[in-house]
């Protein structure tokens, strides 16, 4: 362990000399910039008070327009797309579906919606297709185990906070968005017809149908927003079996829908307070092999209540408070006999206070209760109950105005056990156009629920209530580089480190079980050049260049492995490269994408091979007047076949059509100059 | 560039086509059309089945990386079964007799055995079993072998269960899942999928019928008849029972 973390101090300490020499940062009055100290985030933050305009960590920002632009289906593809986040999918929409950050996978990461946690607290997991992207306001991703902001518990390889509420503007406001996804028909080898050919089934050119709608009205001292939407999929697409045979998918076919309603009342002195519901129903049919015809049917049904009160200014003028009460229900059945009814209540309560120009003090709490009834067989308790939560105190210190120091402590509990989490980090703007961040942290997490007290309706996978969380350190540094307003490149180099890594294991008889298999390492590099050009030329307004690299090693040293002779951990590329063009002119945009990651391994032992693949889309969005924008767009254009999960072959070519349309007091302005993710500073 | 100039309109219409065109150009290409799902079935003697099973004569065990051991096949003429692998039956299927269900007739020396152990993790060497059992080991002797779409890489291996070999899960309500509700000896052929990584790594997985499953049926998939076994172990059924991406290949020990 000492020589673990001193490995990683090193590493770091070097890098931060070499940046730091003569770097002299003169003394500025604090109060030149007081917007930057008392900024609560208003509409630029969303709804919460947490929003600090500094931060420490590697952080990208995803805005509504960039979200609308690129007309994702779900929230993987818009990281996937936006980010080139390492995504592991089980087929084309509403199939399961794992997220990577630094090689995390998504139950080590904190998904928020609006603040507050929103994975699963039974199984970390996290149904991206519950998040309609035609209500997002904005998405912060924050890279690496090091965020202060929120302080979750156990987010081991980041944050993503999906802002969905912000207080309404002025008047009545009503839009739509409508879409059709088609895949390419051709002919195929259908199956169990004894070699005959199937197809080609024009119908597939109307694959899958969305419709969101919404409507808002901002007042005086009130505001509300509330939004539906639904979706149909057959993902009936054609692709290439393991054999080199044409085949088509079926038996996953998906419906679902969802809504939400908010309202926001205004407080004296800037406070609201805010309820926002939210519902999803899914019913999906699961093929119960990628290849198969049959299938299992599996609904969903999730129900979120939030309750929050902000208030900027609480007792005195420096201090500001927040306080959530959120009730989650998610009602799911899988298979013949097996349902769930679980319920979730989490309380949040931050505070912050700024006792000084130079100085802010933030604290927290928070918990959740857990019922969980599994109806099932297998189950000898199918009552289950558990609590979680954490209380934690930060400090922010900028003895300079160009530099920034923080320190937080996070005491967290699973109730059967209590840890100290410390982070430290650093936010130092050495030139006016270069600015360093530096963090250290310990890397902790609790075992999830099901890791636990798992039990499946065959006991082939059952929990383990014996345990470890895993724990370790991590650290990283970021720099940001500026060059006048065309030119950003932002490179983070991170090393960090978990023990009694958990991951099921089969054993004996047959049976899966969680254990505390080894140490996962994961060394990286992620850099990010962009270039903006701003044209006025030929009917162009703006051309943004921009390109991503992320080198990401990962370690399992299970059992008595060592480096030399250990394996890169399952569903992890080493290499993920991604570029983008985007072209926008007065009334459009054009945007031209492409992901690529290499090899990845199905297996501990790296034996089962994935393939590396590139995927290319293209997207175009046009105004057709004042209210209504119309969007093309041409996924995986050149066709490649590739294996997300291993087994599952994801779909060639597919083209959308659809259009957008808001309609306001004040009609929209024309498409601006092609924002897209951004840096936070 | 006067594209732009003279008309937003026409950048649009000129991307929608090109993507179009590009899209329908690259997406002529789904793979092979014709030939699919063509399984061919050897018998003791022939050649190939011959060439096959010598080949994957030998111990086979899946690992985790760093750990051991999870479960394994032993493939091998009945006279080259030795001491180790008697062990192994014994202490997997104690009162086992070398006779098959159909005919009663023993295992000849010219004729592959198959033996399944599940019950490996945890142990420091072979002599010990595991810490639990379900019941999910086997031994029986190689009846045929169904090849997929003509590569012999590819394929299912059927067996006829020695007696009192057979997988408890099948018939022992005390076993997994309170047993499938047959009796043992009822339905005794039995397909083991293949495929081939490389020479010695093979993913080799044990055929339930997911559907079944799902649907709250019993799942296994034995047969009464080596007829039955072979028009059920298809290529076709291999897309119905096997999902390779969760199956860890086996790595060839000796």
């Amino acid at each position: 362990m000492k020589m673990k973390t001193l490995m990683l101090l090193s590493l770091f300490a070097a890098a931060f000399a070499v940046y730091g020499q003569d770097q002299a940062a003169a003394p500025n009055d604090p109060l030149e910039n007081e917007e930057d100290y008392l900024d609560f985030g208003g509409d630029k933050e969303g709804i919460t008070v947490t929003g600090t305009p500094e931060t420490t960590q590697q952080m990208q920002v995803i805005g509504k327009e960039a979200i609308e632009r690129r007309n994702a289906k779900d929230l993987a593809t818009l990281l996937e797309e936006e980010l080139d986040m390492s995504v592991t999918r089980f087929g084309a929409y509403g199939n399961q579906t794992d997220m990577n950050l630094r090689g995390f996978d998504t139950e080590r990461i904190a998904i928020l919606i609006d603040g507050v946690p929103a994975n699963s607290p039974r199984s970390g997991e996290f149904d991206v297709n519950q998040i309609d992207l035609n209500n997002v306001e904005r998405i912060e991703v924050i890279y690496g185990g090091s965020d202060t902001k929120y302080n979750v518990s156990g987010a081991l390889g980041g944050v993503i906070n999906i802002i969905t509420v912000k207080k309404q503007p002025s008047g009545l406001r009503a839009g739509a968005a409508l879409s059709n996804t088609g895949y390419a028909p051709g002919e195929y080898n259908a199956r169990h017809s004894g070699g005959e050919i199937g197809g080609p089934d024009f119908i597939d050119l109307l694959d899958m149908q969305s419709l969101s709608l919404f409507a808002g009205y901002g007042g005086k001292d009130f505001s509300w927003k509330a939004s539906l939407f639904g979706n149909r999929a057959g993902n009936h697409y054609l692709y290439q079996d393991d054999y080199g045979f044409a085949r088509r998918k079926v038996s996953n076919e998906v419906l679902d829908a969802g809504g939400n309603a908010a309202f926001v009342w205004d407080l004296p002195k800037d406070g609201t307070i805010l309820s926002d519901t939210k519902f999803y129903y899914a019913r999906r049919n699961f093929p119960v092999t990628m290849n198969s015809t049959g299938s299992a049917l599996a609904t969903d049904l999730q129900i979120t209540e939030n309750i929050m009160l902000n208030a900027p200014v609480v007792f005195q003028d420096d201090v500001a408070a927040e306080a959530s009460l959120t009730y989650q229900t998610s009602i799911t059945n899988y298979g013949v006999d097996i349902s769930s009814y679980d319920h979730y209540l989490t309380a949040i309560n931050r505070w912050n206070w700024y006792p000084s120009n130079t100085l802010t003090l933030r604290s927290g709490i928070d918990w959740r209760f857990l019922y969980i009834n599994t109806d099932s067989v297998a189950e000898t308790k199918p009552v289950k109950t558990g609590n979680q939560g954490g209380v934690y105190i930060t400090g922010e210190w900028k003895p300079l105005k160009p530099l920034m120091f923080i320190a937080s402590l996070k005491g967290s509990t699973d109730t059967r056990e209590a840890v100290a989490v410390p982070k430290i980090g650093l936010r130092w703007e050495l030139l006016d156009n270069f600015t360093l961040k530096n963090n250290y942290f310990r890397s902790f997490k609790f075992p999830d629920f099901d890791d636990l007290y798992y039990r499946s309706m065959d006991s082939v996978f059952v929990g383990n209530p014996n345990l470890k969380p895993e724990d370790g350190w991590g650290a990283d540094l970021t720099g940001e580089l500026t060059l006048g307003d065309s030119f950003t490149l932002d490179s983070t180099v991170y090393g960090q480190y978990t023990e009694d890594s958990i991951h099921w294991v089969k054993s004996a008889g047959g049976r899966w079980s969680p254990e505390n298999v080894g140490t996962a390492w994961f060394l990286g590099f992620d850099t990010r050049p962009k270039f903006v050009f701003k044209v006025n030329k030929w009917g162009i307004s703006a051309i943004k260049i921009g390109a991503s690299y992320q080198l990401q090693y990962s370690w399992l040293l299970s059992g008595d492995l060592g480096f030399e002779d250990s394996f890169r951990i399952p569903y992890m590329p080493t290499h993920i490269i991604g570029g983008s063009f985007d072209l926008a002119w007065k009334s459009g945009s054009l945007l031209v994408s492409a992901h690529y990651e290499s090899t990845r391994y199905a297996d501990t032992l790296n034996e089962m091979v994935l393939d590396p693949y590139c995927v290319v889309n293209v997207t175009v969005n046009q105004n057709a007047g004042k209210y209504i924008t119309l969007f093309a767009s041409a996924r995986n254009l050149l066709n490649a076949h590739y294996e997300s999960f291993a087994s599952y072959h994801m779909p060639g070519i597919s083209f959308t059509f659809g259009l957008r349309t808001t309609w306001s007091p004040q009609p929209k302005t024309p498409a601006q100059a092609a924002p897209g993710s951004e840096r936070y500073d | 560039m006067l594209l732009f100039k003279t008309n937003p309109i026409k950048p649009v219409l000129f991307t929608i086509i090109a993507a179009f065109t590009l899209g329908l150009v690259f997406s002529c290409d789904y793979g092979v059309l014709g030939g699919a799902d063509k399984s061919g079935t050897l018998y003791p003697g022939h050649p190939l089945f011959e060439e096959i099973l010598s080949a994957y004569s030998g111990v086979w065990y899946s690992h985790y990386a760093g750990i051991g051991r999870l479960d394994g096949y032993r493939i091998g003429k009945w006279d080259a079964f030795d001491e180790w692998g008697l062990n192994k039956a014994e202490m997997l299927f104690p009162g086992w007799v070398n006779e098959t269900y159909t005919s009663g007739a023993p295992a000849q020396n010219s004729d592959y055995i198959l033996l399944y152990d599940d019950t490996v993790y945890g142990q420091a060497d072979d002599t010990k079993p595991g810490q639990e059992s379900w019941g999910f080991g086997y031994m029986g002797v190689v009846r045929g072998i169904n090849i997929f779409n003509g590569d012999p890489k590819r394929g299912s291996i059927i067996i006829e269960y020695l007696k009192n070999a057979d997988p408890r899960w099948l018939w022992d309500a005390e076993s997994f899942g309170g047993g499938q509700g047959l009796q043992q000896g009822e339905k005794p052929f039995f397909g083991i999928y293949y495929r081939e990584l490389d020479r010695d790594t093979v993913q080799m997985a044990n055929a339930v019928d997911l559907a079944a499953m799902y649907a709250g049926e019993p799942y296994h998939t034995e047969k009464a008849t080596l007829e039955e076994a072979v028009a059920s172990n298809t290529v076709e059924n291999e897309a119905e029972f096997i999902s390779w991406g969760v199956v860890i290949p086996q790595d060839r020990e000796r």
